[in-house]
């Protein structure tokens, strides 16, 4: 069977990995207290001051975060310290595909307009967050 | 479960294939319809903006979700934060924060998607039935009803979780 090969930048799989990573870290936060406390997203924006929507939005993806923002949601959900760490990358220029590229469908037997675009290397910087409560 | 040669037939279905970690491997497979791919192919090359205030554009969102999906991560669909849930029919959705994938699960961990679309045109058009109808439809008229489909609806039925 052939492959569709789903390109993205090194670049932008970073940050799609961190940024998401941090999101489902502060998700579990949240469902965890909800389960073991109750609490809700209305209280969290009540602390912070905020709309509950905001909060809603914030942890289903649909409103982007800041390192504050981040900070301030894991203070108002309990939790006293947030982990950072970077990790060096390793830069032997290989690439790590899901399934051979080797019979990729090509964007113009699908009929879309535009050029194909060229990627590098996919060893980027690993990060991550964690809170703990306190 | 190897896929019936009608149903590959059927839906032009091809394995989607994205770069990964270092450390990270196949650990279950998304299968991509020719609908779906030029939906994908849009989205990669035109690179269109999120309709939303998100963090990550709609082409950084289906690249998580497919890197999350193929790596074997576990996938939330119990609760409103649900990345993955099943509607009728066994049809099942995987979401973004804009983008919403149709399809259904042919074996464990192996996903078949058919239809993509933005989010807020699936809510304004009420195309949810229409693309679930459609499934069943041409899922049923190859035969992969009884030959390459997970009937039940259970999270533990569709994947299983790496390193769980």
């Amino acid at each position: 069977m052939q492959s569709f090969q789903f390109e993205i930048d090194e670049q932008s799989a970073c940050a799609a990995r961190f940024i998401s990573r941090v999101r489902r870290e502060l998700v579990d936060a949240f469902l965890t207290e909800k389960n073991e406390r109750g609490l809700t997203q209305n209280e969290i924006a009540v602390r912070l001051g905020v709309n509950a929507s905001m909060i809603s939005r914030q942890l289903s993806g649909e409103a982007n975060l800041t390192l504050r923002s981040v900070a301030e949601l894991a203070w108002a959900m309990g939790y006293g310290d947030i982990a950072f760490k970077l990790e060096t990358a390793e830069r032997d220029g290989r690439r790590n595909y899901a399934s051979g590229p080797q019979h990729a469908v090509s964007f113009g037997d699908l009929g879309v307009i535009g050029a194909k675009e060229t990627t590098t290397a996919s060893n980027g910087p690993t990060t991550f967050l964690q809170g703990h409560t306190e | 479960m190897a896929i019936s040669e009608t149903v590959i037939s059927e839906f032009d279905l091809r394995s989607i294939s994205i770069r990964l970690g270092d450390k990270e491997e196949t650990w279950r497979t998304i299968y991509a319809s020719r609908a779906l791919q030029v939906f994908l192919a849009d989205i990669q090359v035109n690179a269109p903006p999120t309709r939303w205030e998100a963090d990550l554009t709609p082409k950084e969102q289906l690249y998580e979700l497919f890197r999350v999906f193929i790596t074997g991560e576990a996938l939330r669909t119990d609760d409103q934060f649900h990345v993955m849930r099943p509607t009728d029919d066994a049809v099942w959705e995987l979401k973004t924060p804009d983008l919403r994938i149709f399809g259904w699960f042919i074996a464990k961990d192996q996903f078949a998607g058919i239809f993509g679309d933005w989010a807020d045109s699936i809510k304004e058009h009420r195309l949810y039935a229409g693309y679930r109808d459609e499934i069943t439809r041409r899922r049923l008229k190859c035969g992969a009803d009884d030959t390459c489909c997970v009937w039940e609806t259970e999270e533990n039925a569709v994947i299983s979780i790496r390193n769980r």
